[in-house]
């Protein structure tokens, strides 16, 4: 007789999930399934809108990265009008987009993994968490809410407000920066530098303690994809997207984004409403790739900003240069982190940074566009069609989590395989198959087409289809 | 910077739960209470310990489900006694600091360890009456909102007095 094991609710992560372990009649963990319970449905409801709300539309699918969604989403738009963004405006946007990544990263860090890092999987839930953070270790939690309020003080300035902000608009920008606004945001880089470096130090003092979940917390051979400039370098904002396989070797390269289709394909799964996407060359559930931190420095050539490239070279040298353990998600949020924040003071000190000429304007020109960007958990992708006069007729998000979706299942079953062992579900299995999908930081408001919510839970299900365990917090 | 912090927190998407912020824009615009500073929030958040940091006192206006529609309650939070993992109350009850959002008495704890703050802090509650998907407030929590502003008066006249800073508003 088999049986299952289900997780229910998943908890810090965002949104709501659940697990099912499925056992065999040996007793043995034979597969695993991380489903999806929220519906949303912005595909469907953006119909019938003029498409240039889409942007603003878009940036309510998620409280925590909206501005991923309102850049891919003005990217779209862009295509649809045909117009590039002046220098100054795609400038602009990046800025914003990198504090997006700055303040998303660390919350992903320090405020939702860092208590598992900091105590270890098995201890009390009562302490491993936030609070329990700042009594241990101050400067980490303080580290971590500086960082954090630094990139939503750059989204607000710019954007015009922290939560779904709206000064990215098709064609570029609503307002020009003002030198006050950059010299605010400019005196605190330093200590956001400061921040992450500590972070970066503490994280490889510590790593030998988590060989063995870097070991076994999905640690498997896929595909990554990511953007890269022209130089091959991490580009959080545009540039053409790469794909390499477990050995670094180019599965493609140079891909305009605008032609994603024609590599990515989409399956839907009975158990989850979050896509499924597959490399379409090597069909599905075959075509299993990653996006996120993690890929952004397995796909690139370097970062291209001197602090962060210095770590890059020191994390190759300790995982390899095509990392495939999804444990090392947690080390590269880290200098991805880094990167922007270097990359953030570059783009301010730019000679054309406070010109006044900060948006094209254009009319619809095309019936079809598509708007590609990497968010804090990876590349997005937001592709529209329109009518004449510009109404939306047809939409499709393909989102950071639905790239990595095989892979948080896979990473599943490999931790559930190491871990469950018997008939109930512990606190530590629990949270061991919570904290490997933590690692990708998964974004369910996002990547589910919520319709009430669900709180994680684990099912433990026998192969007759009987709920043996289940533990839900 | 006030040495008064306001904080409206909830979804004004969700009907009167959105009373937190609209309270707060409230009390923005009240002269009693021209010195506060206001924040508005979709939800209590670990950075806002840093916003605690240089308050002595901290008002939070949330919305409860277990008072009648329109009715105002004040709770003071625990100070230096509130302890790690602990959302007692209205403020973020049963969510404990486990996710992106934190609780009130959590919050304090934050505010407390990482920046030596210890802030007088109250919990200004107003009962609801509707939690669906919409925008606006029903009727009876509308109607509170002035009463909202008044308790958040009260709380700062008293704090100004213990302060010895006058009689504050009236």
């Amino acid at each position: 007789m088999s049986r299952t094991i289900v997780i229910d609710p998943v908890t810090r992560i965002e949104g709501h999930s659940k697990i099912t372990i499925l056992l065999d009649e040996r007793g043995e963990v034979s597969d695993a399934h991380f489903h999806v319970t929220q519906f949303r449905g912005f595909e469907r409801i953006t119909q019938g809108r003029p498409v240039h709300e889409m942007p603003a539309i878009m940036a309510r699918i998620c409280g925590i990265c909206p501005v991923s969604h309102l850049v891919a989403s003005s990217k779209a738009v862009d295509d649809i009008l045909a117009v590039e963004p002046t220098p100054t405006g795609a400038d602009l946007r990046r800025v914003i987009n990198l504090g997006q990544i700055v303040q998303s990263n660390a919350l992903s860090f320090f405020h939702l993994s860092s208590p598992d890092l900091l105590f270890g999987f098995d201890a009390d839930p009562a302490v491993r968490n936030i609070v329990g953070v700042a009594r241990h270790s101050p400067q980490l939690a303080r580290d971590g809410i500086a960082l954090r309020k630094w990139g939503q003080q750059i989204i607000e300035w710019l954007g015009g407000k922290r939560i779904h902000p709206t000064g990215i608009v098709p064609g570029g920008v609503a307002e020009p920066l003002s030198a006050e606004v950059r010299d605010r945001i400019l005196a605190g880089v330093p200590e956001a530098i400061a921040a992450v470096e500590r972070a970066i130090a503490w994280y490889k003092s510590d790593m030998l303690r988590w060989e063995e979940e870097a070991a076994t917390f999905g640690n498997f051979r896929s595909a990554f994809m990511g953007l890269v400039d022209r130089q091959g370098n991490v580009d959080h904002y545009g540039g053409w997207i790469r794909v390499v396989d477990a050995d670094g070797k180019y599965l493609a390269d140079k891909v305009d984004p605008r032609t994603f289709n024609d590599y990515i394909g989409e399956a839907v799964e009975p158990w989850s409403y979050l896509k499924s996407t597959y490399w379409k060359a090597m069909g599905y559930p075959d075509g299993i790739y990653r996006v996120g931190p993690l890929a952004r420095l397995n796909v690139a050539e370097r970062t291209g900003t001197p602090r962060a490239d210095e770590e890059l070279e020191k994390f190759r040298w300790r995982v390899g240069r095509v990392a495939g353990s999804s444990f090392h998600y947690h080390y590269a949020r880290l200098i991805d982190t880094l990167h922007a924040v270097e990359k953030i003071e570059e783009l301010l000190h730019g000679p054309d940074i406070l010109s006044k000429h900060v948006r094209s304007v254009a009319g619809i020109n095309r019936n079809e566009g598509i708007g590609v960007s990497e968010a804090p958990r990876g590349t997005l992708m937001h592709h529209y069609r329109v009518d004449d006069d510009g109404i939306v007729e047809w939409a499709n998000l393909v989102i950071a989590t639905g790239h990595n979706n095989m892979a948080m299942n896979r990473a599943v079953l490999q931790v559930a395989r190491h871990h469950v062992k018997g008939e109930t579900i512990t606190e530590p299995m629990l949270n061991r198959v919570e904290a490997v999908i933590r690692c990708y930081d998964p974004c369910l408001s996002c990547s589910t087409h919520a319709l009430g919510q669900m709180a994680l839970a684990i099912d433990l299900v026998g192969p007759d289809g009987r709920v043996l365990d289940t533990l839900a917090r | 910077m006030s040495d008064v912090l306001v904080v409206g927190y909830g979804n004004t998407l969700r009907s009167d739960d959105g009373v937190g912020p609209l309270a707060a824009h409230v009390v923005a615009a009240d002269p009693r209470l021209a010195q506060a500073d206001v924040l508005v929030c979709h939800q209590l958040t670990p950075e806002i310990a840093l916003d605690m940091r240089g308050a002595a006192l901290v008002v939070l206006i949330d919305a409860t489900t277990t008072a009648p529609p329109g009715a105002v309650t004040i709770r003071e939070l625990g100070g230096a006694g509130a302890t790690a993992g602990t959302t007692a109350g209205g403020a973020g009850a049963g969510r404990g600091p486990t996710t992106h959002h934190v609780g009130a008495e959590a919050l304090l704890a934050l505010s407390r360890d990482l920046y030596g703050a210890a802030p007088a802090a109250f919990v200004v509650s107003v009962g609801v009456a509707d939690l669906d998907p919409g925008e606006g407030l029903t009727s009876a929590v509308e109607a509170a909102l002035p009463a909202v502003a008044d308790a958040v008066a009260r709380l700062v006249a008293a704090h100004r007095a213990r302060a010895g800073g006058g009689p504050g508003p009236a």
